[in-house]
C-alpha cells in the first residue's frame, strides 16, 4: 500500500519537475492550477525526502530564470533541499543566472543564501572556486554584501589574494559601506595569507564576522541529508567495507569512511578534502606560490602515519581545517607544523561555531554540541595545551552558565585552560566558578575542586615548563643577539598566547591558595562531607607530589586551617592519605636543593600538630611547638571549659573519632569475651595495633609514624623476635666453643695415649705423677666441656619456648586479621 | 525618615533558629511563583517562608507581623524590559546590608532569541550592587529545580543554618584584583 503511494508520488514529482522544465516564457500565476499543484508536490517532496541532484539543477534553473513570479521562485528555492548531495553544476548555474541579472535582487540574495546553506554538501568546489573573480564583483551590491563575503570567506585560497582585491575591500570599508563585520572578516583572511598586502589595522573584536542566517533552513537540510545517509548506510554497509578494502586504503582511513555515515554529517564538522587535489592547479600554482617551490602533497592522499612522516614538510592542509578535530593524523600534522595560518583558520572556525551554537542561541541540538565539546576535550588532550579561543569562549560562557548544561565538558575544558596572569584568570574563570561553588550542591563542589586540582596539575606539568623554556629561549636570544629570531611556534601550537608577563610560580602559588580557601569554607559549609573531604585530599596530594613529579621548585603547603579540617575529621582514610602526603613533603624537602626556610618551619609546625594529635596525646596543649603554639594560652581554658575529659587525646589513633571503631574491633577480637574494653588497653600493644591498622588499609598512618616518630622501646612481638635472635646467636657461639673444646679433648686424649705408652717403657714414678696430674687436668677440662654442653641444651630449650611464644602471638594476629 | 521606613533592613527583627524567610521580587510574568514553589518542594530541616512581591517597597500594613527577611532574590527576564526596570527601582529600596551576600539576581532567558536588553547592561547593574548573578530558566523543570536549589543554599547560608558560615565569610573568599 505504502509503496504504491510512494510510486504515485514519485510520478507526480517527475511530472512536476517536467512542468517546470518545459516552461520557457512568462507564466501566469493567478488561476494556474498546474503550477500550483506542481509547486505543492515539489514542496511536499522536499520536506519529506529531499530532491535528487538532477531535479535540483532543473528546479534551480526554473526558479532563477525569472519566468515565474517572485513568490513562486522564492518558494522553489526554499524547497531545494538535497537528499544527499548538491551538484556543483547547479551552484554554477545559480551564479550565472545571478550574473545575467534576470532574477530580481531579492531572488539573487536568496540564491546566495541557498549556496551558503548547502555549502557543505556540494559535490565539488573546483568550478565554483574558478568563479571567485565573478563573485567578487557582487560586492558592489549592498543587499548581497554579507552573503557574498561569507561565501568568499569560505572559498578564499592563498592564490586568490591579490592587491587589487585588497584595495577594493579597503575602499569599501573606508567608503560608503563602512567597516562592516563581514568585510572585516574577509579582509582578515586576506591578511592572514599576505600580511604585507593588507596594511590596515584590523580592530580586534569578539563579534562574529558573519551573522547566522537561515538556521531553520540549515537544520532542515542537515536532517534530510542525515536521514538519507542513514538509509544508504543501512543498505550499503556491507558492500562499502569491501570496496574500501579493494581501494587499498589504510586502516584508519577505512575507519573514517566506515564510521557510521550518520555521525559523520551530524556535527557539521567537515571531512577533510583538499583544494589542490580538486582544482589540479599545478601550473597556475607555480605562478602564485612565492615561497614554496616544492610541490604540495594534498592531505587527502596521506593515508598512513608513515606516509605522513615521509611528506611532513610539504603537505597541504585540507580546505576545512576543522576536520582536524576528528582526524588523528591531521592532529599530528597540526601539532608538528604549528603553522600560523592554519591555527588562525582553526581559531576562526572554532570561534564562529562556538559563539553561534552556545552563546547566541539556546541549545537546540544538545547532543551535537556535546559531541563538539568532547572532540575539543580530546583535541586539547592530544595537544597538551589549551586552545586560546576555547578559553575565551569558556570565560564568556561561564559568565552565564547555570552550572548544569554540558557540565562535565565545560569543567574538563576549564582544567585544560592556558596560563594567564592570575588577575585575568581570577576575573574570567575563578570568580564565576566561585559563585557557582558556594551556591551549588556538594557534588558540584567536589567536581569544582577536582577541576581546579586538574587545572593546577595541568599548569605544573605542561604550562610551567613551556613558559620556562620560552622565556629561557627569549633571554638566550637577547644575550647572544643572534639574527635568527626565536620562533614561538617551537614552543606552542598557538604561539600568540605565549605571554612573558606571566610568572608561572606566582600563578601556581596564588591559585593553590585560592583552591585552599574554597576547600576550607566548602568543608565547613557541607559539614566535612566525606566525598568533599577526599576531593580536598586529592588537592593536598597534588601539592605534595608536584615538586618531585613535575619539578615545581617552590614547595607549597596547604594552609593550617585545611590541615586541621582534615586532621580532625572523622574519616580515617582521608587522614591516612594526609599522612602519606606529609611523608612525600618530607622527601621533597630533603631532596630540594634550594633552602626554603619559611616553608620548612611552617611544615615542621604542621608536623608537630599531626604528631601531637595522632600519637602523643598532646593536641592543643603543646605550648612550645606547632601551629597553635601562640594560641595555646587562650586555647587551654576553652578546651578545659568544654568539660570533655582528656581533650588532648581525643584525636589520637587510639581514641580519635576516626579511629575508635578500629580500636574497638581490635580489642574485641583480641580480648577474652565479656571483658570490658577501653582504648587505654592498647598502650601495651601499640605495635600489634599498628599492624592491625595496616591490615585495615590505613598504611599511611603507619608510614607516617615510622617516618616521623622515634620509637624508644621495642615491645610485643618485636621483643620476642629479638630475644629469639639473641638466643640463636648465643647458641651458635656455644656450639663453636663446644667444637673447639672437643678438638682440644681429642688432642689431649691422643697425648694421653702417647704418654701411657711411654709409661709402659719407662715406668717412671715422677712421670707417672706427672701423667696423673695431666689426666686430672684433662678431666677437669672435660667436665667443663660437659657443663658447657648442658648450657647449650638449656639455651636451646629457651629458644624453643621463645619460638613457641612468637608463634602463638603470630597465630593470634592471623586470627585477628581473619576476623 | 519617610525613606527609612520604606527601606527593607535585615536586622529589624530578631532571628529565629527554626525559621528562615526568603523574599522573591520580580515583575509579573517572570515566573517567581513557579520558582518559589520549586524551592518549597525541597525538603529542609527548618521552616522556610517565601514571600513574593512584584515590586518594592512592601506594603506598610502588617509590617510589624512580617518576619525577618533573610535573603532577597530579585528575578528578571532578559526578554522583558519592564522586569529590569522593576528590579532597578526595587534595588534602591533595600538596605545596603543585603548586598553583602544576602541577595542575588536571577536572570532568565539569557540564551533566548528575543532578548530585549544587552547582557552588559545586566552585568553592570549586578556589579554596581555587588549582586551575584544566577542564570537559568524557570520554564524547564530541570533547570528550575537547579535554580531553586541554588537559591535555597544561599538562603541557608544567609540564615546561618550552614554550620554558622555567614555570607560575609563566603564573600571573603572573593579576590578583587586591582587591574
Amino acid at each position: 500500500m505504502s509503496s504504491g503511494k510512494g510510486v504515485r508520488k514519485k510520478q507526480t514529482l517527475e511530472a512536476a519537475v517536467r512542468y517546470f522544465e518545459k516552461c520557457t516564457g512568462k507564466v501566469k500565476v493567478r488561476g494556474n492550477l498546474e503550477l500550483q499543484l506542481s509547486l505543492e508536490t515539489v514542496k511536499a517532496t522536499s520536506e519529506e525526502s529531499g530532491l535528487e541532484p538532477d531535479q535540483i539543477t532543473t528546479l534551480l534553473d526554473a526558479a532563477a530564470s525569472g519566468y515565474f513570479a517572485q513568490t513562486v521562485g522564492r518558494q522553489l528555492i526554499r524547497s531545494l533541499v538535497p537528499s544527499s548531495r548538491v551538484p556543483q553544476e547547479a551552484v554554477i548555474n545559480a551564479i550565472s543566472w545571478m550574473s545575467s541579472n534576470k532574477p530580481s535582487i531579492s531572488i539573487q540574495c536568496l540564491l546566495l543564501r541557498w549556496i551558503l546553506v548547502v555549502y557543505d554538501y556540494i559535490d565539488g568546489y573546483d568550478k565554483l572556486h574558478s568563479l571567485y573573480g565573478i563573485l567578487f564583483l557582487f560586492l558592489d551590491s549592498q543587499a548581497m554584501l554579507p552573503h557574498v563575503c561569507h561565501l568568499m570567506f569560505l572559498l578564499t585560497r592563498k592564490e586568490d589574494v591579490k592587491m587589487f582585491r585588497v584595495r577594493k575591500l579597503l575602499s569599501l570599508i573606508q567608503g560608503r559601506v563602512g567597516p562592516q563585520p563581514c568585510l572585516l572578516g574577509l579582509l582578515t583572511i586576506y591578511k592572514l595569507y599576505y600580511p604585507n598586502l593588507v596594511a590596515f589595522a584590523l580592530p580586534p573584536s569578539n563579534k562574529m564576522f558573519f551573522g547566522s542566517y537561515d538556521r531553520k533552513w540549515r537544520c532542515q537540510v542537515r536532517e534530510m541529508v542525515e536521514k538519507s545517509e542513514a538509509r544508504q548506510a543501512l543498505s550499503a554497509s556491507s558492500s562499502l567495507g569491501g570496496n574500501a578494502a579493494e581501494l587499498g586504503l589504510s586502516k584508519s582511513r577505512q575507519l573514517a569512511i566506515q564510521a557510521p555515515a550518520k555521525k559523520r554529517r551530524r556535527l557539521e564538522i567537515p571531512i577533510s578534502h583538499s583544494a589542490s587535489a580538486e582544482t589540479q592547479l599545478s601550473e597556475s600554482m607555480e605562478q602564485v606560490s612565492l615561497s614554496v617551490n616544492t610541490k604540495k602533497v594534498p592531505f587527502v592522499r596521506v593515508d598512513t602515519f608513515m606516509n605522513l612522516i615521509d611528506n611532513v614538510e610539504k603537505i597541504e592542509f585540507p580546505s576545512q581545517i576543522a576536520a582536524c578535530l576528528r582526524d588523528p593524523i591531521l592532529q599530528h600534522l597540526m601539532a608538528y607544523a604549528a603553522d600560523r595560518v592554519v591555527t588562525a583558520r582553526f581559531t576562526f572556525w572554532l570561534q564562529h561555531t562556538l559563539t553561534d551554537e552556545f552563546l547566541n542561541h539556546s541549545s537546540v541540538n544538545v547532543e551535537e554540541n556535546e559531541r563538539l565539546l568532547r572532540m575539543l576535550v580530546d583535541f586539547t588532550d592530544f595537544l597538551q595545551e589549551g586552545v586560546p579561543v576555547v578559553d575565551s569562549f569558556i570565560s564568556s560562557y561561564l559568565h552565564t552558565w547555570n552550572g548544569m548544561d554540558y557540565g562535565p565538558f565545560i569543567l574538563r575544558l576549564i582544567s585544560k585552560c592556558q596560563m594567564y596572569p592570575f588577575s585575568d584568570l581570577n576575573d574570567l574563570i575563578l570568580e564565576p566558578l566561585r559563585q557557582l561553588y558556594f551556591s551549588s550542591s556538594v557534588y558540584f563542589k567536589c567536581q569544582c575542586l577536582l577541576t581546579l586540582t586538574e587545572l593546577l596539575r595541568n599548569y605544573a606539568a605542561y604550562e610551567c615548563p613551556r613558559l620556562k623554556e620560552w622565556s629561557a629561549a627569549v633571554t638566550a636570544e637577547n644575550n647572544t643577539t643572534t639574527i635568527l629570531p626565536t620562533d614561538p611556534s617551537l614552543h606552542s601550537v598557538f604561539p600568540e598566547r605565549l605571554n612573558e608577563t606571566v610568572q608561572p610560580a606566582l600563578v601556581l602559588q596564588k591559585l593553590a591558595a585560592f583552591v585552599d580557601r574554597l576547600a576550607v569554607l566548602g568543608l565547613r559549609i557541607e559539614g566535612d562531607n566525606t566525598l568533599l573531604l577526599h576531593s580536598v585530599v586529592n588537592f593536598v596530594e597534588l601539592l605534595s607530589q608536584w615538586n618531585q613529579q613535575h619539578g615545581v621548585e617552590k614547595i607549597i603547603l596547604p594552609s593550617e586551617h585545611l590541615l586541621r579540617r582534615i586532621l580532625f575529621s572523622d574519616c580515617s582514610s582521608a587522614i591516612s592519605r594526609l599522612c602519606v602526603a606529609f611523608c612525600r613533603y618530607k622527601e621533597s624537602f630533603v631532596q630540594s636543593s634550594s633552602r626554603q626556610r619559611e616553608s620548612v618551619s611552617a611544615f615542621n609546625d604542621m608536623l608537630v600538630d599531626m604528631c601531637d594529635a595522632l600519637w602523643r596525646n598532646k593536641a592543643f596543649i603543646n605550648p612550645t611547638q606547632g601551629s597553635l603554639k601562640a594560641l595555646s594560652g587562650e586555647l587551654n581554658p576553652i578546651v578545659t571549659s568544654m568539660g570533655i575529659p582528656y581533650p588532648s587525646s581525643r584525636f589520637s589513633i587510639f581514641q580519635g573519632q576516626a579511629f575508635l571503631p578500629y580500636a574497638w574491633s581490635f580489642l574485641l577480637q583480641t580480648q577474652p569475651e565479656g571483658k570490658r574494653v577501653h582504648p587505654n588497653q592498647l598502650k601495651g600493644v601499640k605495635d600489634v595495633y599498628l599492624e592491625f591498622l595496616e591490615q585495615q588499609n590505613l598504611a599511611g598512618v603507619i608510614r607516617f609514624i615510622n617516618t616521623f616518630i622515634m620509637r624508644k622501646s621495642v615491645s610485643g612481638r618485636n621483643k620476642h623476635k629479638s630475644t629469639a635472635d639473641h638466643l640463636r646467636r648465643q647458641l651458635q657461639r656455644a656450639r663453636t666453643t663446644a667444637a673447639r673444646v672437643r678438638n682440644q679433648l681429642q688432642q689431649a686424649r691422643a697425648t694421653v695415649a702417647r704418654v701411657r705408652s711411654s709409661i709402659i717403657y719407662r715406668r717412671h714414678k715422677q712421670q707417672e705423677q706427672d701423667l696423673q696430674q695431666r689426666e686430672a687436668a684433662v678431666n677437669a677440662h672435660v667436665n667443663s666441656q660437659c657443663e658447657q654442653e648442658k648450657d647449650v641444651e638449656e639455651l636451646r630449650l629457651q629458644l624453643n619456648s621463645a619460638q613457641v611464644k612468637a608463634r602463638v602471638l603470630y597465630r593470634r594476629l592471623i586470627h585477628v586479621s581473619h576476623l | 525618615m519617610a525613606s527609612d521606613d520604606r527601606t527593607l533592613t535585615p536586622y529589624n527583627v530578631l532571628p529565629n533558629r527554626q525559621e528562615a524567610s526568603l523574599l522573591v521580587v520580580g515583575a509579573e510574568g517572570v515566573g517567581k511563583h513557579d520558582l518559589s514553589l520549586a524551592v518549597l518542594k525541597i525538603p529542609v530541616q527548618f521552616s522556610l517562608q517565601i514571600r513574593t512581591a512584584s515590586s518594592l517597597p512592601l506594603p506598610t500594613e502588617n509590617a510589624d507581623l512580617r518576619p525577618r527577611i533573610d535573603f532577597i532574590c530579585f528575578i528578571m527576564s532578559m526578554t522583558d524590559r519592564e522586569s529590569i526596570q522593576v528590579v532597578e527601582k526595587s534595588l534602591s529600596l533595600v538596605d545596603v546590608k543585603y548586598f553583602l551576600g544576602r541577595a542575588c539576581l536571577v536572570v532568565t532567558g539569557v540564551h533566548s532569541h528575543k532578548k530585549m536588553t544587552d547582557l552588559d547592561q545586566v552585568t553592570a547593574l549586578a556589579d554596581s550592587f555587588n549582586l551575584p548573578l544566577v542564570f537559568g530558566e524557570v520554564k524547564s523543570e530541570k533547570e528550575r529545580d537547579q535554580l531553586a536549589r541554588r537559591i535555597l543554599t544561599m538562603t541557608e547560608v544567609a540564615a546561618g543554618f550552614k554550620n554558622h558560615v555567614s555570607p560575609l565569610l563566603v564573600e571573603s573568599t572573593r579576590l578583587v584584583t586591582t587591574s
